[in-house]
């Protein structure tokens, strides 16, 4: 290593204006000062264009003995998604940095594997056991990307909040209507973001007669944010169960829970009793959201015929 | 009653022994042209009070030299 600390940064900087390949700037990257290794990867970030090569370094420095190099490392892993080549060198690398005593580089290693197609069910399922519940919600993003219904039932039995959060959310994104009975599971969570996120999601995977059961009781929640997800899940609802307790929901105190009272109730046929009148009652809501979906629902409604 | 006339601070300091003579990374950043680099010291420094604490000077100094001090009701 030639040169003092600066003078070695000067000149990666310096090679930054020539477009460097990803072997030139292998000497820096295995400097053994942590400013020029940290230096060397912005440097690879913004100048190179071999990123073939270029990929791997990035993804070695989350294993590098350096904490602020790694966190280097996991943003340019985030920033740099697009870019990155994500061959099996690559992902052999990530998988070691899933080993790491570090968190943050468990995380970003599961994190970048999903988000590159390279993790597999059994892989994600196995970060479940890990003691950080960062890791935990990043291996159930993997796991929805993956269409693992049974791990994630597993993960809907998590000690940790956001972890069952996530299996929640995670449900919903998937849209499956296989998902609904552990969502139904969740919305009776102790934690109100775990009921929330599952009722949401069970406005996205359909919401079967025992959930419906729950998310009328959940009407009556003293958090608005849970009566405004137990709105939404009722649109998914069988249209009979869901009426009566969306026009109660469209006096709520909350402008929230009535707006989503409001649209999920344009979506359950006029013939209902009360669907109409509710909705031409919050045409003249104090909210201006809840009267404009209120007239939008009344205009896809067949009219009255005018005597 | 005492008016204060002239600020004693600045929105981005720069740590003078970390700095490196040469480097111009922050300057070249700083999207309102306020850091410079001091003639005699050949160190970066704030010249003109004008900061949109976006932070890439802070962000990108190779060797964390660089400090923006982002007002409390900004943070």
């Amino acid at each position: 290593m030639t040169g003092s600390r600066s003078a070695r940064i000067l000149t990666l900087l310096a090679l930054a204006d020539e477009a460097p390949e990803a072997d030139e700037l292998a000497e820096f990257l295995a400097d053994p000062e942590p400013d020029v290794r940290r230096t060397a990867l912005t440097v690879l970030s913004e100048a190179t264009e071999d990123w073939a090569n270029g990929s791997t370094q990035v993804a070695a420095a989350l294993l590098d003995p350096d904490a602020s190099v790694r966190r280097t490392g996991i943003e340019l892993l985030a920033e740099l998604r697009e870019v990155l080549v994500a061959d099996e060198e690559f992902a052999a690398v990530l998988r070691r940095a899933g080993q790491h005593a570090d968190p943050a580089v468990r995380t970003s290693a599961i994190g970048t594997l999903w988000r590159h197609h390279r993790a597999t069910p059994v892989e994600a399922a196995g970060y479940l056991g890990d003691p950080e519940p960062a890791v935990r919600a990043e291996a159930v993003l993997a796991l929805v990307s993956l269409r693992a219904a049974g791990p994630l039932e597993q993960a809907a039995a998590d000690p940790a909040a956001e972890v069952r959060a996530a299996v929640a959310r995670g449900l919903g994104s998937a849209g499956d209507a296989r998902g609904a009975s552990t969502l139904a599971a969740l919305a009776t969570d102790p934690d109100t973001a775990v009921v929330t996120a599952a009722f949401t999601a069970l406005a996205e995977t359909g919401c079967p007669p025992p959930a419906a059961a729950l998310a009328t009781e959940a009407l009556r929640h003293r958090d608005w944010p849970v009566r405004e997800a137990a709105a939404k899940a009722l649109a998914a609802a069988p249209a009979e169960l869901a009426a009566a307790p969306l026009t109660a929901a469209t006096g709520d105190d909350n402008l929230d829970v009535r707006k989503a009272a409001v649209r999920s109730l344009g979506h359950l046929a006029p013939d209902l009793p009360g669907v109409t009148a509710a909705l031409r009652t919050a045409t003249g809501d104090p909210d201006a959201d809840v009267r404009a979906y209120a007239r939008q629902a009344l205009l896809r409604y067949p009219q009255p015929t005018e005597r | 009653m005492a008016h204060v006339n002239t600020r004693v601070d600045v929105p981005v300091t720069i740590d003078q022994d970390k700095c490196i003579d040469g480097c111009t990374l922050c300057v070249d950043m700083c999207p309102l042209d306020s850091l410079s680099i001091h003639p005699d010291s050949g160190k970066a420094y704030m010249h003109v009070d004008e900061c949109w604490y976006c932070g890439p000077c802070a962000a990108r100094c190779p060797t964390d030299a660089v400090t923006v001090h982002i007002p409390l009701l900004l943070r």
